[in-house]
């Protein structure tokens, strides 16, 4: 990569390292640790809440979606807004007004402390494990790009993360999210612009292209549970996904609790509710316009080089009949792009499209077949590998560090919140309940070092899962519902302690026998029938309880 | 008081879901215009 590249990443790095240093004054007791003595403005709280959400797996794997399927993945976040406008009048100004450092501690309050003890530990093993899926989608990518080891790749995102997180608690946190919100942002719309200028047909024409191929069809109408991405499992799945995501997640709880007020803490979830949206769709229209790059410009048979290697050594007369083809054929889809942007006829153009996508798997299956790994993998090299090799000299570079920003800032809120429910749910509760603030503080940096070490091993360890973007929002969506239903039933005066515990279980068992027994159900339906099951369970054994009680 | 309570949370939700019938317009007229 050329050094101007390296120059920007490494300003980045020093920057945000240096201060978050610099944040680490009036962090002395845990009340400024963890939540920043109740003092962050509203636009910084709210900043943080979408780049702790948006991580290196929107920057590498959505745009890879959005290279392969287009626009339709947005759906999912369709029933954000109406989550954010729950929240803002129900569990907001619940857990400010309880004075919570976790949301866990809450219900506590409400049902006992073995349910509390339950729902963050199921917070710990989620957010353990997402974590380190988060350090290992940029690793990966940058480990078969640039020929490193995992394990350095891994140590350039992890060790800068968990330092200034250690240090600077959820002060330096939120205002580094702030600025790597900011860096991320700017990247995506100066890629975007690059692309449309680079292209040899006008922004119009490109999305003609792309619409020929369905990368532009948003909505799906049909009501049907096995298909993915529709207008309904965005619209009441999606609600759900936000609604527990954004309201019972310690890693997002912890940055609205920080905020100035009640009011504060809203109003950072309402810029979520606007501009989530528009932000995610354009980076699928990032990928669709990668696509459309490709129709003018050679693209590689496969993206990841790591693998292109492994194939070439291990049958590589096989793999260059494949090449000629693949070149024959992307010449020949050349030559129908342009005469369809010409006359408008696509019939061409999609035959075209066709033949390279048939070659194209048939050297995915082959790359199966020879290094064992999932073929969908491929699609989380598409976006790097554009710009390391398409985008100019210093652009390529910002974007690489707004990528290692995503990874940053959402790492760094989930050290910080693992750390504050280590110690708020566990140590202090169960271990040591009359400890000094100074012994807290001094146990909270070192948890948030042991869940950095924790994530980071985790990245080193867990195979190439298909398109990153998915695998998180699945795994998220088996615990999500569940945790989500016990909150609910915090909020309804019928449900008691046991049955909220016993609840959780029936919720978290319902789950998993629906992914068991009814694979064809698709996981956003997860987060609603784990709270479903949860509300169901909790309320009839609730109120058995009371009966029996007399 | 309880009233202006009311009266804002309204505004809110009818200011959000103005944007969010906007945001879906323009993804359908991009979907309608560019459908294949």
């Amino acid at each position: 990569m050329h050094p101007l590249n390296w120059a920007v990443i490494g300003v980045y790095v020093a920057y945000v390292l240096i201060d978050g240093i610099r944040r680490s004054k009036g962090t002395r007791e845990i009340g400024g640790y963890f939540l920043a003595n109740r003092s962050l403005p509203w636009w910084a709280v709210g900043l943080s809440v979408m780049a702790t959400q948006l991580s290196a797996v929107t920057m590498i794997g959505t745009t890879g979606q959005g290279a392969t399927d287009g626009l339709r993945f947005v759906q999912i976040y369709f029933g954000l807004p109406l989550a954010m406008l729950i929240l803002g009048v129900t569990l907001v100004p619940l857990l400010r007004g309880a004075g919570v450092y976790t949301a866990y501690e809450y219900l506590e309050r409400r049902f006992g402390p073995a349910t509390r003890s339950l729902t963050a530990l199921l917070f710990l093993l989620s957010r353990g494990a997402a974590c380190g899926t988060i350090i290992s989608a940029p690793a990966v990518v940058f480990a078969a790009v640039f020929a490193w080891p995992l394990g350095w790749c891994v140590a350039l995102i992890g060790v800068p993360t968990v330092a200034y997180t250690m240090i600077g608690g959820i002060q330096a946190v939120t205002w580094a999210d702030v600025k790597q919100m900011v860096l991320i942002v700017v990247a995506l719309v100066a890629v975007v612009i690059v692309l449309l200028a680079k292209l040899p047909v006008s922004p119009d024409d490109a999305l003609r292209l792309a619409g020929a191929t369905g990368r532009l069809e948003v909505f799906d109408l049909s009501f049907t549970l096995s298909e993915r991405y529709t207008l309904w499992s965005g619209i009441i799945g999606g609600t759900f996904l936000s609604l527990s995501y954004f309201g019972t997640d310690q890693s997002q709880v912890q940055r609205y609790l920080a905020a100035k007020s009640v009011k504060a803490a809203r109003t950072s979830l309402l810029m979520s509710a606007y501009w989530k949206i528009p932000l995610q769709a354009l980076v699928l229209l990032l990928g669709v316009l990668v696509f459309v790059y490709y129709q003018f410009k050679p693209q590689p048979l496969l993206f990841n080089p790591a693998q292109e290697s492994a194939v070439v050594q291990a049958r590589g007369d096989e793999y260059e009949q494949l090449q000629d083809r693949f070149r024959a054929a992307l010449a020949d889809r050349e030559a129908a792009a342009r005469a369809a942007t010409a006359d408008g006829a696509m019939e061409d153009f999609l035959a075209g499209e066709a033949l390279v996508q048939e070659i194209r798997g048939e050297a995915l299956a082959m790359t199966e077949d020879v290094t064992g790994e999932p073929a969908g993998t491929d699609v989380n090299y598409i976006i790097p590998r554009f710009v390391l090799s398409e985008l100019p000299v210093g652009l390529a570079g910002l974007f690489i560090a707004a990528v290692i920003a995503a990874a940053m800032s959402s790492i760094s809120s989930e050290l910080n919140s693992l750390s504050t429910t280590s110690v708020v749910d566990f140590y202090r509760r169960w271990i040591k309940p009359e400890g000094s603030d100074a012994h807290y503080l001094a146990v909270s940096r070192w948890t948030t070092v042991f869940w950095g070490a924790f994530a980071c091993v985790v990245a080193t360890q867990i195979a190439d899962l298909g398109s990153l973007i998915e695998v998180v929002n699945q795994v998220g969506s088996f615990f999500y519902g569940a945790i989500l239903g016990v909150f609910l039933l915090a909020m309804v005066p019928w449900a008691r302690g046991l049955g909220a515990f016993a609840g959780l279980i029936v919720g978290m068992a319902t789950v998993l026998a629906t992914w068991f027994w009814v694979p064809q159900v698709q996981y956003l339906w997860y987060n609603v029938i784990g709270a479903a099951a949860v509300m169901g369970a909790g309320t009839l054994l609730s109120l058995r309880g009371r009966r029996a009680a007399g | 008081m309880r009233e202006n309570r009311q009266s804002s949370v309204r505004g809110t939700f009818l200011r959000v879901l103005l944007v969010q019938v906007l945001t879906l317009l323009v993804l359908w007229w991009v979907q309608a215009r560019y459908h294949g």
